[in-house]
């Protein structure tokens, strides 16, 4: 648990173009989209088929949430994966060519 | 403070060009994660996997009057043409499957029958603006009594479909009487056309008509051959755009074209000219395929328009995607064509794009797609079950 604090603490402390930070948001978009699977929001997406998703809420509420999922489903299989990829990216450059990468403090080693 | 800032421009150029390349590993890939083996939505012979959760669904509606309720509420909420289709691809998929599995064909007659009932009770009791949109009644038909050939067509191919998967000698009298008010109306015409909405006469509905006749053709020994010779003759020569060689959408009952070619209207349009003229079939899926459909990193869609004819976002088009064009109801019965026309890369690509973009839901072995509806999901049952009834139309 711990350690898991640790590493969160890190990440949080990281510069904002360190793979730490690239890894944070990555989880922070990840956990956002679990939170609206959990919520059922995906049942909402059927306004794309210009159909109500509900006849019980308005049109506009109804579709708001839909989109909302849309976003957050898209966020987590396009930009997830690609934040993932360049913190590992930045990571793998940091280690080959830590020169550049020392100067700056090596704070973001994370 | 200048060496830091430079430092800081330098980490931001790094990240940037690092988020870069990383799209470009990852974007080529994303389909991979997406693309299941063709069986999965479409089998030549016996039933997918995922026909059989669709059909497990839709079955469920029927036999759950609540649930049906709730499902028809909403689409109805937006468009009363949805529930009426929403019941004839679902009726044209049971024969299909019937058709396919002929040990169970047993288990959908009564569903298939409970669908073609109640919807000819809703025409009888509430009139044909019981399944159209509201503007149907803003102006008077061009030719009285009011008919509507979307309606008729597509009653009349139900009961022809079930009769093709067993005899229902009840069904026989209304799809004559339909058919036989159909062709009257098409002959009293230069062009053939039959309206479905006042002055607005639809290629799919004509499409789907002359199918029917063909269906009686089979079964009760009519010909209607010249008939439809005749209509594609016609179509071939009027109805076609110019720029593309693809048939006009819609247009009035003197021939002016309303709506050009979209891809919510001829996917299924050269699905059903299948059963009528091959060639031409051919021919309009081949330019549909070169205008309207496009696979992009692995995942296929349906545009609405092709580049020479624009027109508006609507019922039919559904959702369209800006930029790419992308089209809810143009892709939707792109499943169709393609089947159809055994493009499999296509199709492939389009069940790709389905599993990445239209949410599946499974519960009990009952799939639907969230960012679908009742008539989209029937729409892509038909899809990965059609053929049967079209070879046994076809068989000579």
């Amino acid at each position: 648990m711990k350690a898991i604090f640790g590493l969160l603490r890190r990440l949080w402390k990281a510069e904002a173009f360190s793979p730490g930070a690239f890894v944070l948001r990555a989880t922070f978009l990840a956990a956002l989209y679990a939170v609206s699977r959990i919520a059922g929001l995906q049942e909402y997406a059927t306004f794309l088929s210009g159909t109500s998703p509900n006849v019980n809420l308005s049109w506009q509420t109804a579709s708001a949430l839909g989109l909302i999922h849309l976003l957050l489903y898209f966020s987590f299989i396009l930009l997830v994966p690609i934040l993932l990829i360049t913190a590992g990216l930045l990571a793998a450059w940091n280690v080959c060519f830590s020169r550049y990468a020392k100067p700056q403090g090596g704070s973001d080693a994370a | 403070m200048k060496s830091n800032l430079k430092v800081r421009v330098k980490k931001a150029g790094l990240a940037l060009a690092a988020f870069t390349l990383a799209a470009a590993i990852w974007l080529p890939c994303l389909h991979l994660f997406f693309r299941e083996p063709l069986a999965e939505f479409y089998q030549e012979k016996g039933v997918s996997p995922k026909a059989r959760q669709l059909a497990a669904r839709h079955l469920q509606l029927w036999t759950e009057p609540s649930l049906r309720q709730i499902e028809l509420r909403k689409m109805r909420a937006s468009n009363a043409e949805w529930d009426f289709m929403g019941r004839t691809f679902l009726v044209w998929s049971l024969v299909n499957m019937g058709l396919r599995e002929p040990a169970i064909k047993a288990q959908y007659l009564p569903v298939i029958d409970q669908i073609i009932q109640e919807t000819v009770k809703i025409e009888k009791q509430d009139g044909i603006y019981a399944f159209l949109m509201p503007y149907a009644k803003a102006h008077p038909y061009q030719v009285s009594p009011a008919r509507s050939l979307f309606l008729d067509g597509e009653i009349a191919l139900m009961m022809g479909a079930r009769r093709m998967l067993q005899e229902e000698p009840a069904y026989k009298q209304p799809m004559t009487e339909r058919l036989n008010a159909i062709e009257q109306r098409m002959r009293s015409n230069p062009l053939m056309a039959m309206e479905s909405y006042p002055d607005e006469c639809w290629t799919y509905d004509h499409a789907v008509a002359l199918v029917a006749f063909k269906v009686a053709d089979r079964l009760d020994g009519t010909d209607h051959t010249a008939l439809c010779q005749q209509w594609v003759a016609i179509a071939k020569e009027h109805l076609v755009d110019k720029t593309t060689g693809l048939l006009l959408s819609s247009y009035q009952i003197n021939g002016a074209p309303l709506y050009g070619p979209e891809g919510s209207t001829i996917w299924m349009v050269a699905h059903c000219l299948q059963v009528v003229d091959e060639p031409f079939a051919r021919d309009q899926y081949d330019r549909a395929r070169k205008e309207l459909g496009r696979i992009t990193l692995g995942f296929g869609y349906g545009l609405e328009w092709s580049a020479s004819w624009q027109g508006p976002m609507d019922v039919d088009s559904g959702m369209v995607v800006p930029g790419l064009g992308v089209s809810a109801g143009s892709s939707g019965m792109a499943f169709i064509a393609a089947s159809s026309f055994h493009d499999w890369n296509f199709l492939q690509a389009l069940t790709a794009t389905l599993d990445m973009a239209a949410f599946p839901s499974r519960q009990n072995g009952r799939l639907k797609y969230c960012a679908s509806n009742q008539v989209g999901d029937a729409a892509l049952l038909y899809a990965s079950v059609l053929g049967p009834l079209w070879e046994s139309i076809r068989k000579p």
